[in-house]
């Protein structure tokens, strides 16, 4: 049995403040937008290029989700288009409302984990029965036997379901003694650090030192998730937040027990339905049949958990044919639908247009194609899309390396396009490093 | 249109869009509730037209809500408990707590509005978005607008111009966009509509044969309202009240004003007028090669006299596409008086 403490937590959450890049980056939307120009981690050619385009942030410098949420916060979200599936465009409200167990199936840096943050995100944009609970399945993680993934789960429903209601508290219609008694106990279940947090929000209520953008949603950051709007510190939250963690429970459920508790306060709170959300990240070093060993005990305990939870796979393509096989003898209680992440040309076009339109300043140029950038007759969008062979990570790597060499070329560019020369480099390297 | 006129509606196919979109924001793509409605276009192009139309004509169950001009909910970059508590208060009708912040009653009224009212569709109209900065954008977005969608009965329509985005996530995660461009031209009854009241608005209620008198004003544009007031207005005043077509220089005068006749914008150098002449000479959409060319210049996006004619809406994109267009009814008048231009002596 593995010891599950706050550092697990603290961990498989990744929270912000583990990456010292994170702490340069201001949390209000376009003021973060203006620094990141600025701090582009020294690099001033670059940074001096995207001055110069008259961008207000750099598209293209993070092509890894995790890495861009760190550096973009919520600007992140504006990077979204819909991910392109064997089942068409999937887009968050969509996948929301389906009932079915969702089995997404993508290469690494297809667009995974953007697709379930942008879930997160949407599920906490508006106060509705359907909360999301995310659920990191870390290649860091050790090899979990059911029970074990049945506490990390509850850990994790707690955590989510305690920062969604939190998110709802009415200060003009106050809860009850017994949710506040029910929601007591899950701020136990989800451990140390969210008692921490929860403590810091008080303190940060007391002495009105609030963020002004997201009142006490950016001390989120601290469990790893991203302010999606604003959420008014009013005394009343503060005396709220101090019952929930100044008095311990009588006891903490566990296994089953505890998904029955959390399903019960959920209902007290007006929450009908979850969607966990199961990511198997930093997976790719894992080979597909360790992975799936680590799935199968997981998916046992699909058969006793039951709606309303409902469960979105986000799993690497190479288990595609092992989770196909295995899902045939098993019975599992819902829908099942696999999805296979699939772009094509016309959706990266749209990934780099739409980069393009968020990162430009309100009076910025308009820009709409990375063809704008260059130099005419380069045709740089269709020679990048198809050097990247169908995968939107390796199209923002070939555009954040372009734009790197443009940079370093001339780091005061008389020329400000992108050149032949540009493209000719970048391809060169391509080469060598396929030879 | 100025603020005594009736409220004209030109667009049929608009306002049946925006009835089309409260009463199902899911609309027929399954994306799931987009309840924030973006009503975007250039200036002049009628978005606060339209959205007085629905203040005044509320849909059936409809509860239609027109929010005051965002400055009154603001004093520089933060909102006023006191006074924004009275505004709400005469917004939704209540004596609103004296102690709750304006965020909690405003997610308060809307929660027990949803909860205890869930036929009736409170619609809240936003006008004069852009003419905010953004980070007093940003504060009126997190503390009034995002708690006006908090629950899902609720619909916000938020009418800006497009290249002015909603400075906050929660809006832009529920937005839709009804792009103004996207739909039909004026009608030229709605035009006759307009010259009607005009003319009664500047003569009198003498003004008599309509239609005769549109001939007679056979320069008379319906595309742009803003453009058809403006030149009316002109024309009238330049011939001692005596209806006849505006000459060159009043369209030159009418096109260096319609983008700051509010006030909002600056105003255009002869520089940028000069640039509006040259592409109104280029086919109906072109791409920003070709207008570099055509403009002498060496990168479109980049000229800071192009990105002023993007920003006061006189350029516009056309969605999903590369390639622009000038706005609606400044392409004809502009190519109009280059041809007045050359047989007038």
């Amino acid at each position: 049995m593995v010891a599950y403490n706050a550092l697990d937590v603290h961990i498989l959450h990744m929270p912000f403040w583990h990456f010292p890049e994170a702490l340069s980056l201001r949390k209000s939307s376009f003021q973060g937008k203006i620094d990141d120009v600025m701090t582009l981690n020294g690099n001033y050619p670059r940074s001096h290029f995207i001055q110069q385009l008259q961008l207000a942030v750099d598209p293209f410098l993070t092509p890894v989700a995790e890495q861009e949420l760190i550096r973009l916060k919520s600007l992140f979200f504006d990077f979204f288009v819909p991910i392109p599936s064997s089942q068409g465009p999937l887009s968050p409200e969509t996948l929301l409302q389906r009932d079915s167990i969702d089995f997404i199936f993508g290469a690494p840096g297809s667009g995974k984990t953007t697709l379930r943050l942008a879930l997160e995100a949407q599920s906490r944009s508006v106060i509705t029965p359907t909360i999301t609970i995310a659920y990191i399945f870390s290649e860091r993680s050790p090899q979990l036997t059911r029970e074990e993934h049945l506490q990390l789960l509850l850990q994790s429903v707690a955590v989510d379901l305690v920062i969604h209601l939190i998110e709802r508290f009415d200060p003009l219609d106050p809860p009850n003694e017994q949710q506040i008694k029910a929601l007591r106990t899950q701020v136990e279940t989800g451990g140390a650090l969210l008692q921490r947090v929860l403590q810091a929000i008080v303190e940060g209520i007391e002495s009105q030192s609030l963020d002004p953008d997201w009142g006490i949603a950016h001390y989120w950051e601290r469990l790893g998730k991203v302010p999606v709007r604003y959420v008014e510190g009013s005394k009343a939250l503060g005396e709220f937040l101090a019952q929930l963690i100044s008095e311990p429970s009588d006891r903490v459920p566990i296994g089953m027990e505890g998904i029955e508790a959390a399903l019960r306060t959920a209902r007290l709170w007006g929450v009908a339905r979850m969607v966990i959300l199961v990511d198997a990240v930093d997976t790719i070093n894992l080979p597909a049949n360790r992975l799936l060993d680590s799935l199968i005990p997981l998916f046992h305990l699909l058969r006793e958990l039951k709606y309303p939870l409902v469960f979105k796979f986000f799993l690497p393509i190479e288990l595609l044919d092992s989770i196909q096989q295995y899902l045939r003898p098993a019975a599992l209680p819902s829908d099942i639908n696999l999805i296979i992440i699939k772009w094509n040309e016309q959706w990266q076009t749209e990934l780099l247009r739409q980069r393009l339109r968020a990162a430009t300043f309100p009076k910025g140029p308009r820009y709409t194609s990375i063809d704008q950038l260059a130099v005419p007759g380069l045709d740089l969008s269709a020679k990048l899309i198809a050097a990247s062979r169908g995968s939107p990570r390796k199209l923002l790597q070939l555009v954040n390396r372009l734009f790197t060499i443009h940079a370093e070329r001339s780091p005061r560019q008389a020329q400000v396009l992108l050149t032949t020369e540009d493209w000719e480099q970048l391809q060169r390297e391509m080469e060598e490093q396929k030879s | 249109m100025s603020e005594d006129h009736p409220f004209f509606i030109d667009r049929p196919r608009v306002l049946e869009k925006i009835r089309d979109w409260i009463y199902n924001p899911a609309g027929e793509t399954q994306r799931g509730n987009r309840r924030v409605l973006s009503l975007v276009g250039p200036p002049g192009s009628g978005k606060t037209t339209l959205l007085k139309h629905l203040a005044a004509n509320p849909p059936h169950n409809i509860k239609t809500m027109a929010l005051p001009h965002p400055s009154a909910f603001l004093s520089g970059d933060s909102i006023p408990e006191d006074s924004a508590r009275q505004i709400l208060g005469e917004v939704f009708g209540i004596l609103p707590d004296p102690h709750a912040t304006p965020t909690a009653i405003a997610q308060n009224w809307v929660k027990e509005q949803c909860d205890y009212n869930p036929h009736l569709i409170p619609v809240f109209l936003a006008d004069g978005y852009d003419e905010i900065s953004p980070s007093q954008a940003r504060v009126y977005s997190h503390k009034i607008l995002e708690a006006l969608i908090s629950r899902e009965c609720t619909r916000l329509i938020v009418a800006h111009r497009e290249d002015i985005g909603l400075g906050s996530l929660t809006l832009r995660l529920q937005q839709h966009v009804l792009n103004l461009n996207e739909f039909e031209d004026i009608d030229r009854e709605f035009a006759f509509k307009q010259f009607e009241h005009l003319a009664k608005t500047h003569g009198g209620s003498a003004v008599t044969e309509i239609e005769l008198w549109m001939k007679t004003f056979n320069e008379y544009r319906w595309e742009n309202p803003l453009l058809n007031e403006l030149l009316f207005e002109k024309a009238w005043d330049a011939n001692g009240k005596t209806l006849n077509p505006p000459n060159a220089t009043t369209i030159e005068q009418i096109v260096a004003e319609s983008v700051t006749r509010s006030g909002r914008f600056p105003r255009l150098n002869e520089k940028q007028i000069r640039y509006l002449y040259s592409l109104a000479e280029l086919d109906e959409t072109w791409s920003g090669d070709t207008a570099a060319d055509k403009l002498n210049i060496s990168n479109f996006y980049l000229d800071e006299d192009i990105r002023g004619l993007f920003g006061c809406g006189l350029i516009i994109e056309i969605p999903g596409s590369i390639e622009h267009r000038l706005a609606r009814g400044f392409r004809g008048l502009l190519r109009e008086t280059r041809n007045k231009r050359r047989v007038e002596p």
